[in-house]
């Protein structure tokens, strides 16, 4: 407990807030200016205002505008997750990419998409993939144990990643598209490349219920810290509160992994960086990470954008890039804890 | 007497000789009567070349109808999946497939020593009728290929015919993934023939291409020419053809029934007609 005392770093949490609120701004109006088309984005906006039909307006109101918010939207949801699920887990190695939850999602969509369903309402695709996410959330829950071995938990991870990955191979593989095959890479390593306001319209209104959901319990997850007894000795109803936190993980992962495919390692990053500075407490710390997610998801898409190539780089490549040292790093500094 | 004359006139003979037995060695050695094929296209060709009770084999595409438009006539004929396994017991007398085909079960069959005939794709559109005519000759369907590669120049003839005298419009040949076509396709040689501009092949692309769609939108096309999916099942390669962008931009989309990029040979008849229908709205 003393090295994380000492760790502590002596800025309010107010500030780290307005600090991330301007470096999101920042990297907002740098990812409206990046494109492949050459466009002036403040004449655009204000073709946009004026309802006039210009070249500009459309590349920036249809494509790049949609692109971002949903950058915003998934990202702030995989970082509040991440924090939701290591402060709901007591584990530092929690993610909803690592244990399965975000391609137990992909998998829901992939199911209702491309075997037509999702054309016919639609509910369809939101809703599978958040029973998807459900299901491998609450999976790994009682495979790993509430008081299990951070070992047990990685392991209940890597098996529910390589099932939920196998059954998207094998409904991709079963689906009536001649490309779904092909593109089993969008479902494993996410994209927000091609994305409009439909796909904003299905993740934003489900995200900000799943937000609400695990914000509500910042005060739980506090509680929570100081382990399980405490926290039902504060008055807390362990189970109800633990379902209304799983419950809201997977509506929000879902909504966003429906529209832009797992991106993974945001929520084990994002909540390890910002964790010295909102004082230890996860309830902060949820809301922390979800802008510290945005940042991030919108920093790492205007990344893709850069480079030159046939096809566009996948966001999750980006994200596990970073994301996977990161990911050993930890495990290193954690080793004394394992088993 | 006759065998003098026989001995009179060796050469005579010997010719006359050669043009009894000509015929049933030479050209009509028996065409294959028991047919295979392993490719979607080259079954669609040989439905409209030879008697449907020749076919022994055909791929289990062509059963499928989002991707023939055969598919319900084919009924009863037995289906392969590329296998080898599938195609020996029935022994047929020759088996199609295309350039691209199941390499392995290719090679195998000829192991086992079955006669394979390898076609190509066609590249060009003067590709198409050579590959019409040459499956003719190897069926033995030879008239049937004719009429066939004879309509098909007549339909892209009225294309040509139908543009003459327009100023040439920019256009891309917008497909699934965002892939714009340009030089060395015949996709490129129809948009040309109808009088159009190739913006993808002027922008110095050759083949199938992915094109950002912000540079898209950018280089301003007056046409834009989508091919309907042939089948409407989802894919995210499709969804890039129904990005709200591509409505909003203001240039006159046309969209076309059905792909060169499946089956060329069959469909091109068909494609230059309704890409002369469009462009003439």
């Amino acid at each position: 407990m003393y090295s994380e005392v000492n760790l502590q770093i002596n800025i309010s949490f107010p500030r780290v807030v307005i600090f991330l609120v301007i470096a999101i701004v920042a990297a907002a109006a740098l990812a409206l200016n990046s494109g492949a088309a050459d466009i002036p984005v403040l004449q655009s906006f204000a073709d946009i205002w004026h309802g006039e039909q210009s070249l500009g307006a459309t590349i920036l109101g249809q494509i790049r505008i949609p692109r971002l918010l949903l950058a915003m939207i998934v990202g702030a949801t995989l970082g509040m997750a991440g924090a939701a699920m290591q402060g709901l887990l007591r584990n530092p190695l929690a993610d909803p990419g690592v244990l399965g939850v975000t391609s137990g999602a992909a998998f829901g969509a992939v199911c209702v998409l491309y075997f037509g369903a999702a054309a016919t309402a639609w509910y369809w695709l939101p809703s599978a993939a958040i029973i998807g996410a459900l299901l491998s959330l609450v999976l790994v829950y009682f495979l790993a144990g509430l008081h299990s071995s951070m070992l047990a938990l990685i392991l209940a991870g890597v098996a529910m990643s390589a099932i939920t990955g196998a059954l998207i191979a094998v409904a991709l593989n079963f689906a009536p598209s001649l490309y779904a095959m092909q593109e089993i890479v969008f479902w494993l390593m996410g994209s927000l490349a091609n994305r409009h306001w439909d796909h904003v319209s299905i993740a934003l209104p489900l995200a900000i219920i799943g937000w609400l959901l695990m914000l509500s319990r910042s005060r739980f997850l506090d509680a929570l810290s100081l382990g399980e007894d405490s926290a039902g000795s504060l008055g807390f109803n362990n189970h109800r509160e633990r379902g209304i936190l799983l419950f809201g993980i997977a509506i929000a992962v879902g909504a966003c992994v429906a529209v832009s495919g797992s991106i993974g390692f945001i929520g084990l990053i994002v909540p390890h960086l910002l964790r010295p500075f909102v004082g230890y407490r996860p309830g902060r710390l949820m809301f922390a990470s979800a802008l510290g997610g945005a940042l991030l998801l919108v920093l790492a898409d205007i990344l893709v954008r850069q480079f030159d190539s046939a096809r566009e780089l996948k966001l999750g490549v980006v994200t596990s890039l970073l994301g996977g040292p990161f990911f050993l790093l930890l495990i290193l500094k954690t080793r004394s804890r394992w088993a | 007497m006759k065998a003098v004359a026989v001995y009179k006139k060796p050469i005579l003979f010997a010719m006359g000789f050669l043009l009894l037995i000509l015929p049933s060695v030479g050209f009509s050695q028996t065409p294959p009567q028991r047919i295979a094929s392993l490719n979607i296209c080259i079954d669609q060709l040989l439905w409209e070349l030879v008697p449907h009770k020749r076919l022994v084999s055909i791929s289990y595409l062509t059963a499928n109808p989002m991707w023939s438009p055969i598919a319900t006539q084919v009924n009863g004929i037995p289906l392969n999946h590329g296998l080898a396994e599938e195609i020996v017991p029935l022994t047929p007398d020759v088996i199609f497939a295309g350039e691209f085909d199941a390499p392995d079960a290719i090679a195998l069959l000829e192991r086992l020593g079955h006669p394979v005939r390898q076609l190509s794709l066609p590249r060009k559109l003067e590709d198409i009728n050579t590959q019409i005519l040459q499956l003719g000759e190897l069926v033995g369907a030879t008239e049937k290929a004719l009429a066939m590669a004879k309509k098909n120049s007549a339909q892209v003839a009225e294309l040509q015919a139908a543009q003459k005298l327009q100023q040439p419009l920019t256009a891309f040949w917008y497909s699934s993934n965002g892939v714009v076509i340009g030089n060395g396709t015949l996709e490129h040689e129809l948009m040309l023939l109808a009088g159009l501009r190739n913006l993808a092949a002027e922008r110095g692309m050759f083949g199938f291409n992915q094109l950002d769609l912000e540079l898209l939108l950018n280089a301003k096309p007056q046409i834009l020419i989508i091919e309907e999916g042939s089948a409407e099942a989802f894919s995210l390669a499709r969804e890039y053809l129904a990005h709200p962008a591509l409505a909003n931009a203001g240039f006159k989309i046309v969209r076309l029934p059905a792909g060169l990029s499946g089956c060329a040979a069959s469909v091109l008849g068909d494609v230059a007609i309704a890409l002369k229908q469009e462009l003439a709205k």
